[in-house]
């Protein structure tokens, strides 16, 4: 086994022991068993509402607002950032606006939202989206302008049309700094999620685990916040695995630069 | 021999960031007949590019014009290809070896099956089958101009401009390059504009040499090189008419090295 092999899994131990700590800790009454019960516990409540559809009922509404604000971000942003970055008078016109609005924090928006969306989807959507726009735009305007003359040049030679060099030059070539954009706004669309389920709503993971310790089933509540963990690893996961198929030409490129 | 290719008094000059602007290029004049292969060579920096990229349509002269077939172009031409010193920047990096030569042919009206077929008797005249499914970061840098020049002829071009196609390839690499453009050349009759500044390469491959001179540039000496055809790497470059021509160049452009 190699020394990575074995580092690996010994971060897993890491994880595995600390568990075990709080399961001892809260059993011997070392902390506040009602604050942190053991985690034993916290899985059989975890195992109740996966059985009885609450967590999937919760996890659905909160996918729901992820996929479509995500979603309206990715295409929004893509497109604002392709007329910023592609056209000159675009950026020049569009970028005090962006800039103005980019260091707001996100959930600053939140009560404005509620007055013009109300406090169901359309807001919390808006909300999520409104957040993930930045990342993606920004990077797809760095990534644009990185797309190198030579290839502009080659592209026009042949007769390209505007539309097909931004189709055939331009999107792929800044594909790595769009990618790179899309993976940041995913970790900020779960952050989004999670916050306008606490302001206002009935359902979503975000709401169940505010309702839980609202109502003192604190086992339920870590149970929401396990649960957190475990889609925000596993959607990064998936965006990896997403991110070496379309990327694979560029990592292979920069494996045999730094060789 | 009718002239296909005419450069009437073309001059450039680029505005500086001082609010004047500076001349690159004054009054060029030169005919390039049919299935000619003319050297342009001058000495690094002397505009060689700017003059290249202005025959390719790719940017408009400050005064003068370039006609090809009778007609002043006013932007790039179906007809002509041009094959660039960057090849790493010119090939797209996330297509594979015979994406980027199908890349050439996508705006051409022509059907699917024609298409592949240029693909794979391109990839052939060039010597890269077998290499079809590679990534240009997967090639050595003789083997990715080698696309490109495969890319290039592919569209059937008459004429070709080629900037300084081999200076960025070692010296072996080099000559099999030139051996096998002149090969091309010989073989398809094509028209040749290719600018280098170096010396050697350009009395080694052209029908006839082009001087460049001075700061503008100006067009000093137009000569037919009289070498005879198929040229030797060893018994060409020996011939006294070689020696000749190479002193002859060197006196006249003021430059020792050719580099």
């Amino acid at each position: 086994m190699g020394r990575t092999t074995r580092l690996r899994l010994g971060g897993f131990a890491v994880l595995g022991l600390l568990l075990v700590l709080w399961e001892v800790a809260s059993r011997a009454a070392l902390v506040n068993q009602v604050y942190v019960p053991p985690v034993s516990r916290i899985g059989g409540e975890l195992w109740r509402l996966l059985l009885n559809g609450e967590l999937a009922r919760h996890l659905g509404a909160s996918a729901v607002r992820f996929g479509l604000g995500y979603g309206l971000a990715v295409a929004v942003g893509l497109g604002i950032g392709l007329v910023m970055g592609y056209f000159r008078a675009g950026y020049l016109l569009l970028e005090p606006l962006i800039e103005l609005l980019r260091p707001l924090p996100p959930p600053a928006i939140i009560p404005i939202a509620i007055l013009f969306l109300g406090i169901e989807n359309p807001m919390k959507i808006f909300v999520i989206a409104f957040a993930c726009f930045f990342p993606i735009v920004v990077n797809t305007i760095q990534g644009i302008a990185g797309v190198d003359r030579v290839l502009l040049d080659t592209a026009r030679t042949f007769g390209l049309t505007t539309r097909e060099i931004i189709w055939k030059i331009v999107l792929p070539s800044a594909s790595p700094n769009i990618v790179a954009g899309m993976r940041i706004a995913l970790a900020i669309a779960l952050i989004l999620t999670v916050i306008s389920e606490l302001v206002a709503s009935n359902d979503g993971i975000g709401f169940m685990i505010l309702d839980m310790e609202r109502a003192f089933r604190i086992p339920e509540m870590y149970a929401g916040i396990f649960t957190l963990m475990v889609v925000g690893y596993l959607l990064n996961r998936l965006f990896v695995v997403f991110e070496s198929r379309t990327l694979a030409w560029y990592f292979g490129q920069s494996r045999r630069a730094q060789e | 021999m009718s002239v296909l290719l005419d450069v009437q008094g073309v001059g450039k000059a680029f505005p500086t960031p001082d609010g004047s602007s500076l001349r690159v290029l004054d009054a060029i004049s030169f005919g390039v007949g049919e299935g000619e292969f003319v050297c342009v060579v001058g000495p690094s920096g002397c505009g060689k590019t700017t003059l290249l990229q202005i025959i390719g349509g790719l940017l408009p002269p400050t005064d003068g014009r370039v006609v090809v077939g009778g007609e002043a172009i006013t932007g790039p031409q179906r007809q002509m290809v041009v094959v660039f010193q960057q090849y790493t920047k010119s090939l797209l990096p996330w297509r594979t070896v015979e994406g980027n030569v199908h890349f050439a042919l996508e705006n051409l009206p022509l059907d699917a099956a024609e298409r592949v077929n240029r693909v794979r008797s391109n990839l052939d005249t060039v010597g890269l089958t077998g290499f079809e499914r590679y990534h240009p970061y997967q090639l050595s840098g003789g083997m990715q101009q080698r696309v490109a020049i495969a890319r290039a002829l592919a569209r059937e071009p008459q004429i070709m401009l080629m900037d300084e196609p081999f200076s960025s390839v070692d010296a072996m690499t080099r000559q099999g390059l030139q051996d096998l453009l002149l090969g091309l050349w010989r073989e398809f009759g094509k028209t040749i504009v290719f600018v280098t500044h170096d010396i050697e390469e350009a009395v080694y491959l052209s029908s006839s040499i082009v001087l460049l001179r001075g700061r503008p540039s100006h067009a000093v000496e137009r000569f037919a090189n009289e070498l005879p055809y198929p040229r030797d790497q060893l018994a060409t470059r020996e011939d006294p008419r070689f020696l000749r021509y190479r002193r002859h160049v060197h006196e006249l452009i003021g430059t020792a090295t050719g580099g």
